[in-house]
């Protein structure tokens, strides 16, 4: 059976040679070597790197700017003049720790929402399947939302931050969950860092 | 890092007194929201989970939209066959349970318990009290502080942001798989610890009075605390930040793995409800410089558990990480690896450069990763502890 040993030998050292060759030539010009975008396919189709596939992964990937722009506008909020004479953070007759009270209830009520999302993430993004559970998501996002920019008092304001919490709690398994499963296996690694980057450039 | 960007754009062009300044940037979370579920619509739903759920016709259609192959391409018959299977075994892993079996799964099995709390559970517990995201969520009064006033507090917090960014992403790419975990949170702690102690020691030393007036060298350390703060940020990305994450998806077997991992993220979640909702709180009882001291206490903790309890598994495939767990737990986390060689063949390979070529003479085995040391138990002495788990054994036999 290795009789045939030799002249399998040489083919691998021609195909060698040839590929050395190639390398030369990349050596000869830096630029070509330097600036020649590639993914390792692995000898995959090249038709299955197409729009589809990144745009699902773009959907799902930015979904991880939800933690992170919640976790840096609220930061900023308590900070803003209007937001403290709203929600009586600048009150003068208040005591300091009254407004810490007040301040640390106002930034961890996501938080608090999380802990019920993450726990009902559990059990959607296996029984609705990702993509709608997806849409949930983006819809109690959206109420929450839409209650904490419409409320005039620190109870509303809390509210609205619960449920957003409920939504937030979510993204950290629906996310990655589907980019992974998604992803051919050569730019999985890729794919799943876009959702975490996201959460520290919301965008 | 676009939000703390938002934040100080309103403040600089929407007047204080207008619902507008803190609206505007809040509302950006319904376009956000908006635009993700007008895309979700044209997204494929993953063939994962249509097969999971026994969908097997719209699994095999989706996939061939989502690759632009026909059905019957070789590559789609091949994929759906290589996702069958790892269903199957999960199903089969997972077979009769239910949330109370797995529950208990991970509490009462030895080496189960010992992964979840002293491991992925230990690490959301000391990353969340290490403060840094209390630091995140309160940037601005920590600059405040360290005696910056006014609209260049929300400046500073968008500088933070940028910071953390360029510090997240060279570390994702350079140093967690260079470096390895152990010396990635090793490295990424010290700074941490160190930036924070010279923090607590900038306050107890420059106290925050109204209407201060900072003398030169004081005016010097502010600047060194501002520096100090971004560097902190720098350390945690580096380290705990993305070790925490790591952990959880990497070192639990097949069965529980799903369950276990939400079980961290949900103590994610309530450590850091803890900790946001404690630090305005700390400042003020434990004065401003108390919080950060009891932080540095937690992160030298952190660096001693690190060295006593988290086992390096960078680089191993995940079916070599049962045998490391079930060690005596004073020896995983520092000898683990050196007693549980990686004996999964494929590590030991590696090939030349030219694709496809796997002909003998072309393949390197490595030997240098070889155990030289192994553990053995030592059944003839029964003062050894490893005994005493044997005889355990047989007294549940006996049961």
């Amino acid at each position: 059976m290795f009789q045939d040993k030799k002249e399998i030998q040489s083919i691998v050292s021609q195909m060698s040679a040839k590929h050395h060759d190639d390398e030369a030539q990349l050596r000869k010009n830096p630029a070509q070597l330097k600036w020649k975008w590639q993914i390792n396919t692995d000898d995959s189709p090249p038709e299955i790197y197409n729009r589809t596939l990144y745009l699902s992964i773009f959907a799902f990937g930015i979904l991880g700017a939800a933690r992170g722009f919640d976790e840096g506008n609220i930061s900023g909020c308590i900070a803003l003049p209007s937001f403290k004479s709203q929600f009586g953070l600048a009150d003068k007759s208040k005591s300091v720790d009254e407004i810490a009270n007040l301040k640390s209830n106002i930034t961890s009520m996501v938080q608090l929402g999380s802990i019920g999302g993450a726990l009902i993430a559990m059990y959607s993004v296996d029984k609705l399947g990702r993509l709608r559970a997806l849409q949930v998501v983006c819809f109690i996002w959206m109420i929450g939302t839409i209650i904490q920019i419409t409320s005039n008092d620190v109870g509303q304001l809390y509210a609205g931050r619960f449920i957003e919490g409920l939504a937030i709690g979510q993204t950290t398994t629906i996310g990655p969950s589907f980019t992974s499963e998604i992803s051919p296996k050569a730019i999985r690694g890729l794919a799943v860092l876009i959702f975490s980057g996201q959460s520290i450039l919301e965008l | 890092m676009m939000a703390y960007f938002v934040s100080y754009g309103a403040v600089l062009h929407i007047p204080d007194d207008s619902r507008k300044q803190w609206v505007v940037g809040t509302s950006l979370k319904l376009v956000l929201a908006g635009l993700i579920f007008i895309l979700s619509f044209f997204c494929i739903e993953s063939p994962r989970w249509l097969l999971k759920v026994n969908r097997a016709d719209d699994a095999i259609n989706n996939l061939s939209k989502v690759r632009h192959l026909p059905v019957d391409h070789p590559y789609i018959v091949g994929e759906i066959s290589d996702i069958n299977e790892q269903v199957l075994a999960e199903k089969d892993a997972t077979a009769n349970t239910n949330l109370w079996t797995k529950f208990r799964t991970v509490v009462t099995v030895k080496s189960n318990a010992y992964r979840f709390f002293a491991v992925a559970g230990a690490a959301q517990v000391l990353g969340q009290w290490s403060g840094a995201n209390a630091i995140t969520i309160y940037s601005n009064d920590l600059f405040a502080l360290a005696g910056i006033k006014g609209t260049a507090v929300l400046k500073m917090s968008a500088v933070l942001g940028v910071v953390k960014f360029v510090s997240a992403y060279t570390c994702a790419f350079f140093i967690i798989d260079f470096l390895g975990r152990r010396k990635a949170l090793y490295i990424g702690l010290s700074l941490q610890l160190v930036c924070i102690l010279y923090f607590a020691i900038y306050l107890t030393i420059v106290p925050d009075v109204k209407g201060r007036v900072y003398t030169p060298s004081e005016k010097r350390a502010s600047t060194g605390a501002l520096a100090a703060l971004f560097l902190s940020g720098t350390g945690w990305t580096m380290g705990f930040n993305s070790i925490q994450y790591l952990l959880g998806s990497e070192i639990f077997p097949l069965n529980i793995r799903s369950f276990a991992q939400s079980m961290v993220m949900v103590l994610h979640f309530a450590n850091q409800y803890g900790n946001s909702k404690a630090l305005p709180k700390m400042l003020i009882a434990m004065n401003n410089y108390g919080a950060f001291y009891f932080f540095v206490g937690v992160m030298a903790i952190g660096l001693t558990w690190c060295w006593f309890f988290v086992p390096e598994v960078a680089g191993r495939s995940l079916e070599s990480m049962e045998e490391i767990f079930n060690l005596p737990w004073y020896l995983i986390g520092r000898r683990g690896p050196e007693l549980c060689p990686d004996y999964s063949e494929i590590n030991k390979i590696s090939y030349t450069n030219d694709h496809g070529n796997t002909y003998e003479e072309h393949i390197q085995y490595n030997d240098k990763d070889k155990a030289t040391l192994e553990f053995v138990e030592d059944t003839s002495n029964p003062s050894n502890p490893i005994m005493h788990r044997d005889s355990e054994d047989k007294d549940t036999e006996k049961l």
